[in-house]
């Protein structure tokens, strides 16, 4: 007979792991994300009570959709909705005993559905990192507050507001479809990226909650990799997240300080996560179309394929480069990679003179990966008093202590 | 995080068409949930040791083994119940059996302070 401990540490589990599904089906019924997570939530409740007495459910899901369906139903929900929604329960919550495998036909459009709400344009970019990560990734507000830096209060608001903006939309619960489907999967892409990237941005010494967003992102994409499998932008950005990762334990040096792509140390890169992030972008290119992920995947791909920095295939990247600068036109920090794969291929020369044609680009004001790319051809080109020159003007812009550091260790290095 | 679940049995490879089916399941699901990273069976090998600079083969089958590690299965999970959990799920299809779950430093796992 398990023990008290081990049932309690196997709920915490379930909840974590079933959580998004449950409040996803509850949200079909009810058109409610803000009552479907109340639902949810005395599902777990009733779980800690019974659980530990009657012991773990064959399917743990079925379980808690089964309870939560039946409080579901109970006069104060009935109360709170429109009497439509009252019909549909009725009928949805019917038959008292769940057929698992039914459930699992539409657990998944019912998540997908739950996804695409979270993410709705309606709501700020701000507003749909802090739902997704509460309904879809069971965050507490209190985690998502330290993983983005943030008060727990203002989260808490965001959600509260968040929810009450697609109830007054009338947001419908349902999987977009014919060309609305692109705007709002593109919206999904650019939440699971931000918070993505939040997690890479984070530092040496940071609440471990940070570098688990990459994680968490990661999960999201691949779920959703599974729910819509013909959309090649979802595989690309699953295959630019993975590739990415796979690249953090060599991108910190022992001092805590940025080691940028080159100099990295490709023996620590992630072979497991480097193997699923070609796999992922072998997924999207067999599907045809290639949007902003799948090219900028195909770009870190040929990182990934190079086992030293020398076997780069640049001739590619130059060329992956020019098919980026069409879906992404006048990104002035596209051009600007673009520029230092040219100097790679056909000189530092020919990288500079791109360079300077984005020296006035107003998207490249105050950043200070311009004037460190250009000390780079500089110095390459024996410029070397340009190129230190160059180097403190990156430094004053650098956001960073360490990259100021950095910058300003080369110029020295430099000019001895 | 990361974790390394291996799974020892005495009765390798005596798996029902319906035990296969449900783990066939199983691991779709965890791939689908993003969860399972990669998985595949273990067969017998050698071990190997070094001893005073001397390096040493020993064949198999190791006859005071009863239980053999026969599959392994790596996931990204958030701590360790949820792996936890994940064998449980597991054991309750495969059967009798042991296992142990290693976390394994991931790519993304804290940078250390430093």
């Amino acid at each position: 007979m398990a023990t008290s401990d081990t049932v309690a540490a196997t709920i915490r589990a379930v909840w974590k792991l079933e959580s998004a599904k449950l409040i996803a089906v509850l949200a079909r019924i009810t058109r409610d994300v803000g009552l479907a997570e109340e639902l949810a939530q005395d599902a777990l409740v009733a779980a800690l009570e019974r659980w530990p007495r009657d012991g773990i459910p064959d399917s743990p899901i079925a379980w808690l959709v089964t309870v939560a369906k039946r409080r579901a139903i109970n006069a104060t929900v009935r109360e709170r909705m429109l009497d439509r929604k009252h019909e549909e329960l009725g009928r949805d919550a019917g038959a008292s005993e769940i057929d698992v495998d039914a459930l699992d036909d539409h657990i998944g459009d019912d998540l997908l559905r739950l996804i695409f709400v979270a993410c709705h344009p309606t709501l700020s970019p701000e507003a749909r990192v802090a739902l997704t990560l509460r309904l879809l990734g069971g965050l507490t507000t209190e985690e998502i507050a330290r993983a983005f830096l943030a008060q727990e209060p203002a989260i808490a608001q965001r959600i509260v507001r968040a929810k009450r903006a697609l109830a007054e939309a009338g947001v419908e619960f349902e999987v977009p479809r014919g060309a609305d489907l692109e705007a709002r999967l593109s919206s999904v892409l650019e939440v699971i990226y931000l918070v993505f990237n939040e997690g890479y941005a984070a530092n040496a010494g940071d609440d471990a909650i940070r570098p688990a967003l990459c994680e968490e992102a990661l999960r999201l994409g691949r779920v959703l990799a599974g729910l819509v499998p013909g959309e090649p932008e979802v595989h690309g950005l699953v295959a630019l997240m993975e590739l990415h990762a796979s690249r953090t334990p060599a991108r910190l040096d022992p001092a805590g300080n940025v080691v940028l792509l080159l100099d990295q140390n490709r023996a620590r890169w992630d072979q497991l996560l480097i193997r699923r992030g070609l796999a992922a972008l072998g997924r999207a290119e067999a599907l045809g179309s290639r949007g902003r992920y799948v090219v900028q995947a195909a770009i870190s791909a040929c990182h990934a394929r190079a086992h030293a920095a020398a076997d780069t295939d640049w001739a590619r990247i130059v060329a992956l480069y020019g098919e980026l600068a069409q879906v992404m036109p006048n990104n002035p920090v596209v051009e600007l990679n673009r520029a230092m794969a040219i100097a790679m291929v056909d000189g530092p020369a020919a990288g500079l003179s791109r360079l300077d044609a984005l020296a006035d680009a107003p998207a490249l004001r105050g950043y200070h990966w311009l004037p460190a790319a250009r000390a780079d051809l500089l110095a390459k080109l024996g410029r070397t008093s340009e190129a230190c020159d160059q180097l403190e003007r990156a430094a004053a812009l650098a956001g960073s202590e360490a990259d100021r550091a950095r910058l300003l260790a080369r110029a020295a290095e430099l000019r001895a | 995080m990361r974790f390394l679940l291996t799974y020892h049995s005495s009765a390798p490879g005596d798996l029902s068409p319906e035990k296969s089916a449900a783990l066939q399941k199983l691991v779709e699901d965890n791939m689908k949930a993003g969860i399972l990273l990669d998985t595949g069976g273990i067969l017998p090998g050698v071990k190997v040791a070094q001893k005073n600079g001397e390096f040493a083969v020993t064949d198999g089958p190791f006859t005071e083994t009863k239980e053999l590690v026969v599959g392994y299965a790596i996931v990204q999970v958030r701590d360790r119940e949820e792996a936890i959990e994940h064998a449980r799920r597991f054991m309750k299809i495969a059967g009798d059996g042991a296992g142990e779950i290693r976390q394994l430093a991931g790519p993304l796992d804290v940078p250390p302070h430093h």
